[in-house]
């Protein structure tokens, strides 16, 4: 067998470390937890973007202007009971597109609660600090629950397909390559602490644990490198050029588009 | 140090979008006038890299961990312009495909950690770089360079924060956004960076230059 076929793991000449236990391992910990969790919420938004629900229907480039939208909108309310319906918006449109709520509100979870942290102090001061923190609060949970509803009911190679439609030429060109090679990527990284954790080793305590997720971040850096020889070949093999085009279906506009629209104005208006 | 939405009133996100749009503009004119075709998909993987290394967790000393941008890494390797717009599109997409920043502040986050975060750090790696420049100085550059640069751009975030009391009220004066003042957002945010994202960022920044040194040294601007 080829040495070179080899994973790079296998490789290694450092001795298998016992598994440093308590805070010791918590990055190595947290680093694999964001990868996983990054896989689960990509595959959780592709599966509810099947769906046949409301928003799936509805022309991706206006559902995502139309919540943006709402968004800054949202951003220019200056009381409570005036954001509120933009929250119910969400809520419906959730319902509608067949969004899991449990799931909804557990991916709102993260924002809402560091932002209630961060808004709690306000609430002990005065009665206008925790009308402050209120609407802080309020504000940045809804403008989440309108945000994930693009992530939600949006397949995610179209979601940057629409997005770079609104980009000139060498952005839209960027943007469309990186979002296919941040899944080669994660899961390279996936590969890499599974491979250590399955050796018994984290990374060593200390100064080796640093070293080694400094190693891997520069391996991934190599391993861009040679993938950018492989994809400018392939790109030049197929004729590309720095602007290239993505094949958008043709802008439609139907019932419900036109439902999306008024019910946003509406919200806007209320 | 992602600004999420919310936070900044339309007078600072609507400022902060009206000079990150020109510079990206700016940038992505300038990558086509002296860029080669053939580097597009570097920049293009330097856009997924960051994205990646955000996922870092880094540890320091007693346990402690926290994230790396990767910021002043990528504008090592691939220029500060490039790494500006590599952030750029890393954030859009965090953004809007995981509500990981906002959408209203990803103005202002781009300006923070993608060209504040960048510039700064990269300025600071050339100016400690002049006349000699070999790899121990270049490896401690680098860490220097990447705490600076973590550091202005939290400096920046705090500021941002915390000037909304101020230009964004009710007519009682109540808060309408973030209501912290600059006397509570600069200390609690720079307190954690200037003890431990700050030195997040440095260690990330030269394990990983000296890693480079050794395996691909070309990569390295010096």
């Amino acid at each position: 067998m080829d040495i070179k076929a080899l994973p790079a793991w296998l490789k290694e000449k450092e001795p298998a470390r016992e598994l440093p236990r308590g805070k010791a391992g918590r990055a190595f910990e947290r680093t694999l937890k964001g990868v996983l969790g990054f896989f689960e919420d990509t595959l959780f938004n592709e599966t509810v973007s099947e769906k046949a629900g409301f928003l799936q229907h509805v022309e991706p480039r206006l559902k995502m202007i139309t919540v943006l939208a709402l968004i800054v909108a949202l951003s220019f309310k200056k009381t409570i009971p005036g954001m509120l319906p933009f929250g119910l918006f969400a809520m419906v449109m959730a319902m509608e597109s067949r969004v899991p709520l449990l799931a909804y509100f557990k991916r709102l979870l993260p924002g809402a609660a560091f932002t209630a942290v961060i808004a709690l102090p306000a609430l002990f001061i005065t009665k206008a600090g925790a009308l402050a923190a209120a609407m802080l609060f309020i504000r940045v949970v809804e403008s989440l629950m309108l945000v994930f509803l693009i992530g939600f009911t949006t397949r995610p190679a179209v979601l940057v397909k629409s997005a770079g439609a609104f980009l000139p030429g060498v952005l839209r060109t960027l943007l469309s390559i990186s979002y296919r090679y941040i899944f080669y990527l994660a899961r390279r990284l996936e590969e890499f602490l599974f491979a250590q954790r399955a050796r018994g080793t984290r990374a060593g305590v200390g100064f080796s644990e640093r070293k080694w997720a400094g190693g891997r971040a520069a391996s991934l850096l190599l391993v861009s490198m040679r993938l950018k020889d492989e994809l400018q070949m392939a790109m030049e093999a197929r004729g590309m050029s720095y602007s290239q085009r993505e094949f958008m279906e043709k802008f439609r506009f139907g019932i419900r588009e036109a439902a999306l629209l008024a019910a946003a104005a509406v919200t806007i208006l209320l | 140090m992602h600004i999420p939405d919310g936070y900044l009133g339309p007078e600072t996100y609507g400022g902060l979008w009206a000079v990150a749009a020109p510079l990206w503009y700016w940038a992505s004119r300038n990558l086509k006038k002296t860029l080669a075709v053939s580097e597009v998909p570097l920049l293009a993987l330097g856009a997924a890299l960051s994205f990646i290394l955000m996922m870092f967790n880094f540890p320091i000393i007693g346990g402690t961990s926290g994230h790396a941008t990767g910021a002043v890494l990528l504008s090592i390797v691939l220029g500060p312009w490039a790494a500006f717009l590599a952030l750029s599109i890393a954030l859009t997409v965090q953004a809007l495909a995981f509500g990981d920043g906002g959408i209203t502040s990803l103005g202002a986050n781009c300006m923070n950690m993608g060209f504040a975060g960048v510039f700064s750090g990269y300025l600071l790696y050339r100016l400690l770089l002049k006349g000699n420049a070999s790899n121990r100085r270049i490896v401690i550059a680098a860490g220097a360079a990447g705490y600076f640069g973590i550091n202005v751009a939290a400096l920046l975030t705090a500021v941002e924060l915390g000037i909304q009391p101020l230009i964004s009220a009710a007519p009682d004066g109540r808060p309408l956004y973030n209501p912290f003042p600059l006397s509570v957002t600069v200390p609690a945010i720079m307190l954690g960076h200037l003890t431990v994202f700050g030195f997040v960022e440095a260690a990330f920044t030269s394990i990983a230059v000296a890693y480079l040194l050794k395996a691909h040294p070309g990569l390295i601007k010096r």
